[in-house]
């Protein structure tokens, strides 16, 4: 998972707690600078929902928050890790290229 | 909210309301902006190509997809027809007559194959559920028909130049009956569609619509590959009109490919 992929994101956007399609865009927008269109915001929330990685909650009106599940806690996790790990090693390169 | 025809009815059922509810917050309840369209309609398109679900029901999308997708190929087909008349025909021109011809066979074989199911859904009641599109197709063949006949006199009565351009009023009538066939065709398509998807198919019956799709998307490839020898050979003032042809040929070929690709996966599931 690359850092700006949707679903990354919106695991990411849950972490803090569930949220509808519209709290999703505008919390992605804040914190990532990247606006998501509707349809591939619920693309990737088809996706992580088939993956058990996101669970629905009951609808409010005709919207419906999603929260994280466990395996989605899991897999934000690797993903940060393997993040990390690149981040790291790019700044070490960086800081050894210009001592 | 007609944008979300673009996803398959499953996908709308579990998903439509939200979507629907998260578009109109996103474009605060005014006119929804066209990358908002795109982007809805192109992953709609991508969840068409995904969508899960039974086997049978994704075999049935597929066959589908190469009957649309021939249904547009006959209309580019028709135009590369007529421009061709006015050139030479060569071996690569029989090619493409060949080709197209095995294709025709295959729908046809298509249509036939489905007879009998056609005929149990007409019986236990099914005309009820698909009279308006059949009604409508059948309104614009007619209309076709009626449009056609006096063109056809008319054609008698003109030199070859004033058929071919030099006489704008017969161009523009000329045009009128070609929207007509379009029309007639796109239609007939969509009642057979929503027809064949009403109807109880077999695993094995859709096995051997998956087939005939798939010789349909050969004799598409064929077709268009034998059109491009051809005209490339032709040259000359047909140049850019048969490379538009070709591209919507082709385009309609990679639909069908798809289709046939879609068919053959739920197949082997």
């Amino acid at each position: 998972m690359r850092a700006t992929d949707p679903p990354f994101l919106i695991l990411t956007s849950l972490s803090s707690g569930p949220k509808h399609g519209h709290a999703l865009l505008l919390d992605i927008e804040s914190f990532a600078g990247v606006r998501l269109g509707p349809g591939t915001l619920y693309g990737a929330i088809t996706r992580l929902e088939q993956r058990g990685l996101i669970e629905p909650l009951g609808a409010d009106d005709r919207r419906r928050p999603y929260r994280i599940t466990a395996a989605g806690s899991e897999s934000l996790s690797a993903a940060l890790a393997d993040l990390r790990k690149l981040v790291n090693e790019g700044t070490a390169r960086l800081r050894a290229a210009n001592a | 909210m007609k944008l979300l025809l673009a996803y398959p009815a499953a996908w709308r059922e579990r998903y439509g309301d939200e979507l629907a509810s998260l578009i109109e917050a996103d474009s605060g309840g005014g006119r929804i902006p066209w990358r908002v369209k795109l982007d809805v309609i192109r992953a709609g398109l991508a969840e068409r190509l995904r969508s899960s679900g039974p086997p049978e029901d994704r075999m049935r999308a597929g066959v589908l997809l190469v009957l649309e997708s021939w249904a547009a190929f006959v209309v580019a087909g028709i135009a590369f027809a007529k421009s061709a008349e006015q050139a030479g025909s060569d071996a690569a021109y029989s090619w493409v007559q060949i080709a197209a011809g095995v294709g025709t066979l295959a729908v046809l074989f298509g249509i036939a194959l489905v007879a009998r199911p056609l005929s149990a859904f007409l019986r236990a009641g099914g005309w009820q559920t698909i009279h308006r599109p059949v009604l409508r197709a059948t309104g614009a063949s007619g209309l076709t028909v009626v449009a056609f006949v006096p063109l056809v006199v008319w054609a008698h009565h003109l030199t070859y130049p004033q058929r071919n351009g030099s006489d704008w009023l017969y161009g523009g009538a000329f045009l009128v009956v070609a929207a007509c066939v379009v029309a007639s065709i796109g239609l007939w398509t969509h009642a057979a569609v929503v027809t064949a998807r009403r109807l109880e198919l077999t695993r094995a019956l859709l096995a051997g619509e998956a087939f005939l799709a798939g010789v349909t998307t050969l004799a598409m490839a064929t077709t268009t590959v034998a059109a491009t020898v051809w005209w490339t050979g032709v040259g000359g003032g047909l140049l850019l009109r048969m490379v538009l042809l070709t591209l919507v040929l082709a385009g309609a070929t990679a639909l069908g490919a798809t289709g046939t690709f879609r068919a053959a996966r739920a197949l082997r599931a």
